[in-house]
């Protein structure tokens, strides 16, 4: 895999909670990452990836957060990035970095196809991906339905999901 | 009078171990037919993919079929056991022996197998006992044997199972009826419902349900003639025969629109412990789970029959996530396991 | 125009099929006149609105989301419709400082596209609130006159739901009577709510009032009942273009705007059974625009349409229909603005009595919400499978509103987005986010009360010739008040009903009614306390039925006192709203008047 690509996975891992297996197998890791990088360019998707680094190269979860904190939340031009990505990944949805962040912390004009501050969904897969909905045992609106019943049932998947059925 | 009694008793235990068989095989083909089914991606092949959701959903009758069958005759289905899940590439045992089935995606290659899965009943063929050279002979072979039982000690003897385990028609839906199996006739019913959707009557090509998709002359094509259809890239008309082929409108299909997921895949691939391991293993133990759920609902646990669903629903998208992840570049994606948790 | 019809009918939705298919079974010819497109009916259609609904992910919770603006014949509410300078829709018009919040579709189909599939009866003392709370006015027609068409409405619309739980207020069914399919399982919330609330009551005026959470009747597709229509048993109707679709509810929680594989029922069903008939012709894109009046003998002698090729644009040609009976059956709205747009006076057609468009009622709606003391695992199935429905009739209707309490599957509105965006507001991230997110998620508990409406002379639907749609027509013009009946029954629902659900349940209670109203909701104050409400898209009232033509528009068979051959059918006649959703009572009136039509046509 390259540079780039893993350090894209492994920032989204860290940032969302899922690993990066679970990320993949939204089959979204490409489409997230070149949204992203079109959308703040080419010298901020640089800083990016070298500032998530220094966070994803430390050892242990403690240093790892502490960086995080450090480096990316108190950045006025990577946190915002973080957070839409959280978005991206939690809702499907994408909202595009605004006039301000452009102007004044990035630095950079916004590229031709991009309205700052909008929100959009970027292909139906990412709304029938939506991290925020799988954790909980659910599904989006109409999509990856549970289930004839099954609202009267605890859920079998996600993270409240006891896997502990026995055969007879 | 008494060697009569054990006779029924043994010949009765034969039919037990036939129609588990007939659970297995019915089971084996859904693994292979739901993989093809889930490599299509969605947007593509759109004919092609409702196609196979069909003849998978009849394939789920058919198991419900078959473990109505063996409780009518008071049999136990057992689908826990360690090897009803056999491995792939596995030979669908009374079928003649002469092919592999797999775990692979939506291809010609495989086509050419659920063709051989299907294959039709050649007229003359006889029922033989040993090495059934076609699933229908196979069951040909326990239509004669449950009449035969029927007439020596009749038919309340033979059908003595508890009514209360059948599957009912409302309990199930999404193909065609359950038959509710209680004598000889049902038996017939559910049997016929079988052999006609898999292989096809013999008259013809098409069962004697209704059409699907949309106007048509009103008849279903069995699923032997499904496949041909995708096959061949054609549509049977009305008029065609098995001999002439298909010549009605084309049915478009791209291959290459489907995930590239890799063909019988074992959890054993990769070492214990890793991410990929534990994701195979994480859909080998859910695809036990909803096994166990349906043995239940097959055992007189009506629950275990919405739990079954609700497995069955969840599964689906858990063997999407595997099969879209990539193995890195030029390697396809991940595979399915569904064999149990210690196979 | 060649032909002429037995029934030419306005109005491709529930109504108009319905009344159709019982025409065409009684051998009559039959011409429905709809006024969208085609749209949901072609499978392709209904595919690309589903992908609307995923890629405008915003879209939910907005009943006409995914659904496609049509200027020739435009629906209120329509997301993707150009916005127009000074305008709150592009075709409804607010004339009160209170807007009027519901929405309807006009394409074929209608409005039961997107409804929720609530099938519920009206209760006896809705049909008598005059003589028994001296509120409001009596029907012409009381719940046992309706009740044989109400049990063929279940059918047509098959509906879910077990007898031993529907019967209460004097509600009866006819012994050996079951739905066509048993009621839907019941979800966890469901559970919770019950155990909760199992004893409990709440002190309203007039006494206390037990808590009973009962399974809702709904028209969506569930285990059939094989004891049904005399042990001949009950098909549930799949999707329309693929039988092995939709026979059961999969739980994929969009009933509304659009259920994906059609396992709640819309009229495309009934319009399917009628695809192949010789006896029915529909035509689309088909808008009515006057009914043409014969002085002599005061019968309609055509409705007057125009006949459009595109959406996008007016061009039309203008045509002409004639059958022996005309039947209005475009909604309580499309109706009303039909007769006030004929004839030759302001007045318009079948309006001696002055009610066409008056009366229009609604339901009131607001919602309250909180976290469950456990996990109920929300975010999945129908939008709601069972209410508090022990508060529908009771003395306090003497003095404020009766109301329906649904236990909403759905967890809190505008979530988990707005959680998500707090969390990450407060730097929460990571495994602590995820933990947090769908712990919360797995407890968010939300119902949402409707409260009746008092028929009023002041709240109508009128025409205007200031206000015209693209092709000429005549917008709705909307007069509407909440009066203090049905807002004090909210307050009792808030203040009483949900404190004491709150309590029982223990409930970590976060309803909250910010200034302004979010989008969507409108903000009213009663007693000093404020609450941000909605519609419900239950619009009944507009040309109702009644004794004489004095007071009302129809007789109790829905045929206009002034035009001997004009049927207006739908909710629009009902003279209360009760605390019933519509659409039931709609078609079983439809039933009962297509019957009266059959007899009319002998």
């Amino acid at each position: 895999m390259d540079k780039d690509r893993r350090t894209f996975l492994e920032l989204s891992s860290e940032l969302t909670g899922y690993s990066p297996i679970d990320l993949e197998g939204t089959g979204l890791v490409d489409e997230y990452r070149k949204l992203v990088e079109y959308e703040v360019g080419k010298n901020v998707t640089d800083l990016l990836y070298q500032t998530a680094r220094s966070v994803l190269d430390k050892k242990s979860g403690e240093e790892r957060d502490r960086t995080m904190h450090i480096n990316i939340m108190a950045s006025a031009i990577l946190w915002p990035i973080c957070q839409n990505l959280v978005v991206l990944w939690y809702r499907g949805q994408w909202s595009s970095m605004s006039s301000i962040w452009y102007k004044y912390y990035a630095r950079v004009s916004p590229p031709s196809k991009v309205a700052p501050g909008k929100t959009f969904v970027p292909s139906t897969q990412s709304y029938t991906q939506q991290l925020c909905y799988k954790a909980a045992g659910a599904h989006p609106p109409g999509a990856n339905p549970t289930g004839f019943g099954t609202w009267g049932l605890d859920p079998v998947f996600g993270d409240f999901a006891k896997h502990n059925r026995k055969r007879q | 009078m008494s060697s009569k009694k054990s006779n029924l008793k043994s010949e009765i235990r034969e039919l037990h171990k036939l129609l588990q068989d007939a659970l297995e095989v019915e089971h084996a083909t859904i693994p292979p037919y739901f993989t093809a089914w889930l490599s299509i991606k969605e947007g593509h092949n759109h004919e092609s993919k409702e196609i196979i959701r069909s003849v998978l959903l009849e394939e789920m009758l058919h198991l419900t079929l078959a473990a109505n069958l063996l409780n009518a005759i008071d049999g136990k289905p057992n689908l826990t056991h360690p090897d009803f899940v056999p491995r792939y590439p596995h030979i669908l045992p009374h079928s003649g022996g002469h092919f592999e089935i797999n775990i692979e995606k939506f291809s010609q290659s495989a086509l050419k197998v659920f063709l051989q899965i299907e294959r039709p009943e050649a007229k003359k063929a006889l029922p033989e006992a040993e090495g059934f050279d076609t699933i229908g002979q196979f069951y040909a072979y326990v239509k004669e044997k449950l009449d035969k039982l029927c007439d020596e000690h009749g038919e309340q003897k033979v059908f003595c199972g508890d009514i209360n385990l059948q599957i009912r028609p409302e309990d199930y839906y999404g193909s065609g009826s359950v038959v509710v199996v209680t004598n000889r006739n049902t038996a017939h019913d559910a049997i016929e419902t079988i052999v006609e959707q898999g292989e096809g009557a013999h008259e013809g090509i098409f069962d004697k349900d209704h059409n699907i998709f949309g106007p048509g002359d009103g008849k279903e094509l069995a699923h032997y003639y499904r496949f041909m259809e995708i096959h061949l890239g054609r549509h049977f008309k009305k008029g065609d025969t098995p001999r002439s082929g298909p010549h009605g409108s084309p049915l478009k299909v791209y291959f290459d629109e489907v995930y590239p997921l890799s063909m019988n895949m074992h959890k054993s691939d990769y070492p214990k412990g890793s991410e990929k391991r534990k994701a195979l293993e994480k859909f080998s133990s859910g695809y036990n789970e909803l096994l166990v759920a349906l043995e239940e609902a097959f055992n007189g646990h009506r629950s275990g029959l919405t739990e079954a669903i609700a497995r069955m629903f969840s599964l689906r998208n858990q063997a999407l996530s595997l099969i879209q992840t990539p193995l890195g570049k030029g390697k396809g994606t991940l595979g399915l396991d569904f064999t149990s948790p210690t196979g | 125009m060649s032909k002429h019809y037995d029934a030419v009918i306005v109005g491709g939705g529930v109504i108009g099929a319905l009344t159709a298919k019982i025409l065409s079974e009684g051998g009559k010819s039959v011409l429905i006149l709809e006024a969208g497109i085609e749209g949901a009916m072609k499978p392709s259609n209904y595919q690309k609105y589903l992908r609307t609904l995923y890629t405008e992910g915003g879209v939910r919770g907005m009943p006409n989301g995914p659904y496609p603006w049509n200027s020739a014949a435009p629906s209120p509410a329509i997301p993707s419709a150009p916005t127009v300078r000074g305008e709150d829709d592009p075709y409804f018009v607010f004339d009160t400082p209170k807007h009027f919040m519901s929405d309807y579709l006009r394409m074929l189909g209608g409005t039961t596209l997107h409804w929720q599939g609530t099938s519920l009866r009206l209760v006896p003392n809705d049909f008598r609130m005059k003589s028994v709370y001296q509120k409001g006015i009596d029907w012409p027609i009381s719940y046992d006159d309706l009740e044989p068409a109400y049990r063929r409405a279940e059918y047509e619309l098959g509906v879910s739901a077990d007898v031993e739980d529907q019967i209460f207020f004097g509600v009866w069914f006819p012994k050996g009577y079951v739905f066509p399919m048993h009621g839907l399982p019941q979800s966890r919330v469901d559970h919770y709510f019950k155990a909760a609330l199992k004893k409990q009551s709440v002190r309203l005026h007039g006494g206390q009032y037990p808590l009973k959470v009962i399974p809702i009747p709904v028209a969506r597709n569930s285990t059939p009942n094989p004891k049904y229509g005399i042990y001949a048993g009950y098909d549930p109707v799949s999707m329309v273009s693929n039988r092995d679709r939709g026979l059961r509810c999969q739980g994929n929680s969009s009933c509304m705007p659009l259920c994906p594989v059609q396992a709640k029922y819309s009229a495309l069903k009934t319009l399917n059974e009628l695809e192949n008939s010789s006896q029915v012709e529909v035509r689309t894109q088909c808008v009515a625009t006057r009914l043409i009046l014969d002085e002599a003998t005061n019968k309609i002698a055509f409705v007057e349409y125009n006949r459009y090729q595109n959406p996008d644009s007016p061009r039309h040609t203008v045509e002409m229909a004639k059958g022996t009976l005309i039947v209005l059956a475009a909604n309580a709205i499309e109706n009303a603005t039909l007769l006030l747009a004929s004839g030759s006076s302001p007045k318009g057609l079948a309006n001696s009595s002055d009610q066409v468009g008056r009366n229009l009622m609604d339901h009131p709606y607001l919602y309250t919400w909180g976290y469950s003391s456990k996990r109920v695992y929300p975010f999945r199935g129908p939008d709601t499978t069972s209410g508090v429905e022990s508060l529908r009739d009771g003395k306090f209707r003497k003095v404020h509103a009766s109301f329906r309490a649904s236990l909403s599957n759905w967890g809190w509105s505008s979530e988990p987005g707005h959680q998500l965006s707090s969390l990450l507001q407060e730097k929460t991230y990571g495994k602590q986010l995820r933990k947090t997110l769908a712990e919360n998620m797995a407890r968010m508990v939300k119902i949402g009360f409707m409260f009746e409406q008092l028929p009023s002379q002041k709240n109508r639907v009128t025409i205007s010739p200031d206000y015209k749609d693209a092709m000429g027509n005549y917008r709705p013009v909307f007069s509407y008040h909440y009066d203090s009946y049905s807002l004090a029954g909210a307050e009792a629902a808030v203040n009483k009903v949900w404190k004491k659900i709150s309590e029982c349940a223990k409930i970590e209670d976060h309803t909250d009614y910010p200034d302004p109203a979010p989008s969507g909701y409108q903000r009213v104050s009663f007693n000093g306390k404020s609450y941000n409400i909605m519609g419900s898209g239950h619009i009944v009232g507009t040309h109702r039925m009644g004794r004489n033509k004095k007071h009302s528009v129809t007789d109790r068979n829905m045929k206009t006192w002034d035009h001997p051959n004009l049927y207006v059918v739908g909710a629009g006649n009902q003279v209360t709203i009760g605390t019933a959703n519509p659409t039931l009572t709609a078609a079983a009136l439809a039933i009962r008047a297509a019957e009266a039509m059959l007899r009319e046509l002998q």
